[in-house]
């Protein structure tokens, strides 16, 4: 069965709407969905009123939500299981605390998305906002485990304080990549932006790209021809770097040789 | 004037000797009265248990300890929400809630009066304005004597008078109900980078030791005839093999005799940190067999257990090179606080995993103190929120009570906590036990005559809970949601809900100036060169205790 919900008309403020998971929604028919209740700013108001829901038999998907949903938050917060795909933007959070199931976001999505996940995987075609896998202030940990593709590019402090899973990212992404990351590996295809790996204790940060800058921490450990990293084998020169020493232990920053040229100079010749 | 008549529960009153009989307890203007007019609203609590309002004898809730934790863990707040009511506020936070949820969740549980455990002096006043924001509770305050510049002066050099009358002065100008001593001397030495070693070593740049400041403190307090004893937090916090630290800092008063009605000269706090054996975390060990039979042979000494919880705590304690070496072992975070000339201060989150030896150990600790030592001697506490929250209390009462469930969890934790004595323990508390505990024994450790029993003229504080004597299903909940509870006559829980919030009274004491009050304002003026702020601007106004009206104790000469 298939739950679709197609977005009418949405209010100027945000909409708290973590009750948008599979887990939520299949159990239920498209009145009883209408009639949840959600947060639209400081009132209490049904779902029905945003969205034209209806339910099918026959569907790819196990949710389908589509329109302009950038101000609709906590879209898949906490999912445990089953599929939901977003045909638009979303707003921020979206599938945090995920534990399962696989999330599919043809548009943009903003802040947070997939803070702290401990599972499942998310797919997004646009470009990500900050803290991508992160974590919430406070937090020991951000993302866990599970995995984040992103199609785009990504803001500041990509993977804050991660310690599993991965996340793959085709486009570039912004400063403070992997800060306090403690484990799992991050993949940045077209370059990432000042002080990658800050504060950074485990785990791997690769940068197929040029990095804005590396942190006084960053100690050069050697150059690796096609590595194997948190056992996925990569094409290419790698300059290794023990990050950060600052802190107790270590996690690895790889830089593509080939397109940080002028970063690495310093080092003489490497390949 | 409003009456209440609370008929045929199930009374648990030791205090008054009353044991499970069933009987009405009328309550007029606050107080319980001897009988009440027929027009009185009668409530029948047949199959009820009733006991007088809870009184928690050490539990860190207010001052800036607690809202340097609130700020340190943003994520604390999201872990327990409880959205506001009508009549509630919102309440947040699971190891260290805003206000309300203290209040409210105290009240719930059938508490109404808790003690702060240490206030320092400097930050009494913001302590004051946020005890006047706790819903519903009775509160008082210990406020941090041991580490105290110009006291330790004093004792160093013997001026014994001019120490009491600084003390004296001292309770006044924080409007605190007693004297609280953590890690004598320690926390001054922690100000350069150390600690002290044993009770008798020196204090860097002081000439007194750790035992001296406890004996005079101890002596002064009796002088001052003060409501309750010292609170000491004795040496050697969270150290392996710290035990015998304890049992030789518990010496230091033998033979002596309290000067009032109550029963000791030195409440310990949270003992369980205090009762380890072993040289280092590799044989780390509970000596709790040894700390409570050492416990049950004194009469001048009570304490509270400090019981571990497992789960998410926050450690806070004025024992700042504890909280560093908590720091360097787990690399959580941590604040580190100095308060100038008095004390200072650490935080360290803490999980306590069921998982890990050195938490199993103390969980095991906790527990084995509470069940070897006598009711009168040991009272129950978490330290909140240093081995665990207070919201947890029926959890810890329940394994107590319930020695099948204490065995369920015992098979579930660490393996060291099966090679203990623990599980060789078949003792489990009855309610008249836990009335005492919680109740009577902490309320009489207080000096807190109308607090803590249900005879006539006693506050019309008390909880009802939903249980029977012997039945164990349920204990838990039932102690975590009272049926009813009633807080200076009115009813402020129905069914484990808040219904009234009312702002309950802040206990405090004041001593009456003695001869050398003169001279020790003189050597007060010089003192205050190692302030921040003005002598003036020191003392806590009356205001932020209004409507109180304070212990006033007669000075023994």
């Amino acid at each position: 069965m298939t739950v679709s919900l197609r977005a009418k008309e949405l209010p100027p403020v945000g909409l708290e709407a973590d009750c948008l998971t599979p887990d939520n929604l299949l159990d239920r028919n498209a009145e009883e969905i209408s009639r949840i209740r959600v947060w639209c700013g400081r009132r209490r108001m049904r779902l029905g009123r945003f969205f034209d829901i209806e339910t099918d038999a026959s569907g790819e998907f196990d949710v389908e939500i589509s329109g302009d949903l950038s101000r609709v938050k906590r879209i898949a917060q906490e999912m445990s299981t089953g599929s939901l795909h977003l045909l638009g933007h979303a707003g921020m959070h979206l599938g945090n605390s995920m534990k399962g199931g696989k999330v599919i976001v043809e548009g943009n999505v903003s802040s947070w998305c997939g803070a702290e996940m401990a599972g499942g995987s998310i797919e997004i075609g646009g470009d990500a906002g900050h803290y991508l896998g992160g974590s919430y202030r406070g937090s020991p940990k951000g993302m866990t485990g599970g995995s984040i593709h992103l199609r785009g590019s990504a803001g500041h402090e990509l993977g804050c304080r991660m310690a599993g899973g991965e996340i793959e990212i085709a486009g570039g992404c912004g400063d403070f990549a992997s800060v306090h990351q403690s484990g799992g590996l991050v993949r940045v295809a077209k370059g990432c932006g000042y002080r990658p790996a800050a504060s950074m204790s485990g785990g791997a940060l690769v940068v197929d790209g040029p990095a804005g800058s590396l942190i006084p921490g960053a100690r050069y450990a050697g150059v690796k021809s096609d590595p194997e990293i948190e056992s996925r084998p990569l094409k290419g020169i790698y300059a290794e770097f023990l990050c950060d020493q600052a802190e107790r232990t270590q996690g690895r920053l790889f830089l593509l040789v080939e397109r940080n040229r002028s970063l690495l100079a310093p080092l003489g010749p490497l390949d | 004037m409003t009456e209440l008549l609370l008929a045929n529960g199930r009374v648990y009153d030791p205090k008054n000797g009353i044991n499970g009989e069933i009987m009405d307890l009328p309550i007029r203007a606050g107080k319980i009265a001897d009988r009440v007019s027929p027009r009185a609203r009668k409530i029948d609590l047949r199959g009820r248990v009733v006991m007088p309002g809870g009184v928690d004898v050490h539990s860190h809730i207010t001052g800036s300890k607690i809202n340097a934790a609130r700020i340190m863990r943003p994520e604390d707040v999201r872990r327990k929400i409880m959205p506001r009511t009508r009549l509630t506020r919102s309440a947040t936070g699971l190891t260290v809630p805003n206000l309300y949820m203290i209040g409210y969740t105290y009240a719930r549980m059938g508490y109404t009066t808790v003690m702060e455990g240490a206030v320092p002096a400097l930050k009494a006043r913001h302590t004051h304005e946020e005890m006047s924001a706790i819903p519903i509770i009775d509160k008082a305050a210990m406020i941090l004597l041991g580490n105290n510049w110009l006291m330790m002066r004093y004792l160093a050099d013997g001026e014994m008078e001019l120490a009491r009358e600084y003390a004296s002065w001292f309770l006044e100008a924080t409007k605190g109900y007693g004297i609280k001593i953590v890690n004598p001397g320690g926390t001054e030495a922690w100000g350069w980078g150390g600690n002290v070693e044993g009770i008798h070593d020196t204090v860097p740049h002081f000439d007194i030791t750790p035992a001296e400041i406890v004996e005079g403190l101890q002596t002064i307090n009796e002088e001052l005839n003060l409501p309750t004893s010292v609170h000491l937090h004795p040496n050697g916090l969270g150290v392996p093999g710290n035990f015998a630290t304890t049992l030789e800092t518990l010496d230091l008063v033998k033979g002596r005799t309290p000067s009032t009605h109550r029963d000791q000269l030195l409440h310990i706090v949270h003992l369980q940190f205090h009762s380890y054996g072993g040289s280092s975390w590799r044989d780390f060990s509970s000596q709790a067999d040894e700390v409570a039979k050492y416990l049950n042979s004194r009469d001048n000494i009570t304490a509270d257990a400090g019981a571990v919880v497992f789960g998410w705590s926050t450690t806070m304690t004025a024992d700042g090179p504890f909280e560093h070496s908590l720091q360097s072992l787990t690399h959580n975070k941590w604040t580190n606080a100095d308060v100038e000339a008095e004390t200072g201060a650490g935080i360290v989150p803490h999980f306590y995993s069921r998982k890990n030896a050195v938490s199993a150990v103390q969980w095991c600790t906790g527990l084995e103190l509470m069940l070897l030592a006598r009711p009168e001697k040991i009272y129950l506490s978490t330290d909140n929120p240093n081995a665990g929250p207070f919201y947890r209390y029926p959890h810890v009462l329940r394994l107590l009570m319930d020695r099948k469930y204490r065995e369920s969890l015992i098979e579930r934790a660490h393996k060291v906590a099966r090679r203990g004595i623990l599980p060789s323990i078949d003792r489990e508390y009855d309610l008249y036990e836990i009335s005492m505990i919680t109740r009577s024994q902490t309320a009489k450790a207080l000096g807190m005559d109308d607090k803590g029993h249900l005879g006539e003229g006693a506050d019309a504080d008390v909880s009802v809970y939903d249980m029977e004597p012997g039945v164990k299903k349920g204990i838990e909940r039932s102690l975590q949601n009272a049926f009813l509870v009633v807080k200076g006559g009115r009813i402020v829980v129905r069914d484990g809900d808040v219904t009234d919030t009312p702002s309950g009274r802040t206990l405090w004491t004041r001593c009456r100036p003695g001869k050398e009050r003169d001279s020790m304002i003189d050597d007060l003026r010089d003192h205050f060169k190692y302030y921040s702020i003005q002598r003036a601007n020191y003392a806590v106004a009356e205001e932020y205790v209004a409507g109180s009206t304070p212990n006033t104790p007669e000075v023994r000469d």
